[in-house]
């Protein structure tokens, strides 16, 4: 029997999305502000830059957009894995009949539930690896 | 860092630099009017195409060019920060509620990946910041020596007027040796304007060569940063799977390990 704790682990999740994702966020926004027209270069630099800084400006952009993306992604794979962890619980306080955990667990596995569909709705799910 | 490296150069050079960047904000403006005035013909056509080179080779919106500067900076900075003081403390949080097992360490492994690609944003942020203050400093750099080196030259050649109009009026004298002495003086003036002309020229074309070659110096590291195979890992996709479709995302293994044998708890394998 593995001793998962559940409620620690969410905790735990909850913790690293609230402290992580907003630096992530400041990151996205100052990188998406990055941009800069060639001719702000002057004339002799505006087709190096167009070539060089441009390009590799966006890449970097969208590696910070995806940074977010990311940590979304890692805030619903650990809910799940919460989630997925509850139930199991639940099964086994069905098998030995624990009145406490009979009470307690369906209430936190709905809750469990919704949560994972607030962390899903309307993040972008991107293709995976 | 090149941008130190310009720094320490203008502390060398110190005063020199100051008056050559002086020099390089208000020459092209005397060179225009000079060649207005019409001091000298040779000299109109040489100090226009310096004053054009030098706007040519001038940034034209500085303070945005700094502006990003700053900002990728900032970026490297907070990447640093949530990598060195927030990252260890929020994963340890979460492997101590959540004890080892095959789906504990693929999410590990998982977290390795993302960690790897954090640090690779912070260097790429540190990369894009210093290149564009290399690239900012080359380029003023270059436009400073110009103006200088156009200056002085402009001198010279303001010099040698002034001989021509003496010698000229020497010649004007009636005796002969002072006629003399006048017709040389407007020759050596004449030819001192000529070749000054022509390293004005050659000055001109070194410009345009050396801030291209600087910015592509400066901005040409930047193209490896996108040749490079760095992306996020992305698990949304894959929440509902069952773990059976080859994907191998941290919650999929979860999956698979903990329905095992529901009836007993379960066990990991």
């Amino acid at each position: 029997m593995v001793d998962v704790n559940t409620e620690a682990l969410k905790a735990a999740t909850q913790n690293l999305i609230s402290t992580l994702r907003p630096i992530a966020e400041q990151i996205d926004n100052l990188a998406g502000g990055t941009h800069l027209d060639p001719l702000q270069w002057g004339a002799i630099g505006a087709v190096t830059v167009a070539n060089n800084y441009t390009p590799a400006r966006e890449y970097q952009s969208k590696q910070a957009a995806d940074f977010v993306k990311c940590l979304d992604g890692i805030n619903a794979g650990l809910l799940s894995v919460v989630l997925h962890y509850r139930e199991a619980e639940l099964a086994t306080a069905t098998r030995v009949q624990d009145a406490q955990k009979l009470a307690d667990l369906p209430g936190k596995i709905a809750l469990d539930r919704s949560d994972l569909e607030t962390a899903t709705q309307g993040k972008d799910l991107g293709p995976t690896d | 860092m090149a941008g130190e490296e310009a720094f320490t150069g203008a502390l060398v050079e110190g005063a020199v630099i100051g008056g050559m960047k002086a020099l390089g904000t208000y020459g092209p403006a005397w060179a225009g009017s000079l060649a207005k005035i019409q001091l000298a013909g040779t000299l109109a056509k040489p100090a226009a195409g310096a004053a054009a080179v030098w706007l040519l080779a001038q940034p034209w919106d500085d303070e945005a060019i700094t502006k990003v500067f700053n900002d990728w900076r900032t970026i490297n900075l907070k990447v640093a920060h949530l990598r060195t003081r927030e990252w260890d403390d929020e994963l340890k949080a979460i492997q101590a509620a959540w004890p080892e097992g095959a789906d504990r360490r693929a999410f590990d492994t998982f977290m390795g990946v993302v960690y790897h690609e954090v640090q690779q944003l912070e260097t790429a942020a540190l990369q894009m910041a210093n290149a564009v203050q290399s690239a900012q400093s080359d380029i003023s750099k270059i436009v400073n020596n110009a103006g200088v080196v156009v200056d002085s030259l402009l001198g010279i050649i303001i010099a040698s007027e002034i001989a021509e109009l003496i010698g000229k009026r020497l010649m004007a004298s009636p005796t002969p040796a002072t006629v003399a002495m006048g017709t040389a003086m407007v020759a050596a003036a004449n030819a001192t304007k000529a070749s000054s002309g022509l390293l004005l020229m050659g000055t001109a074309v070194n410009t345009i060569v050396g801030a291209t070659a600087a910015i592509i110096f400066s901005m040409g590291n930047l193209t490896a940063l996108m040749s490079a195979d760095n992306q996020f890992p992305m698990p949304q996709a894959n929440l509902d799977s069952d773990g059976t479709d080859g994907k191998t995302d941290f919650d999929d293994i979860t999956r698979r390990s903990a329905t095992r044998s529901p009836g007993e708890g379960w066990s990991y394998t």
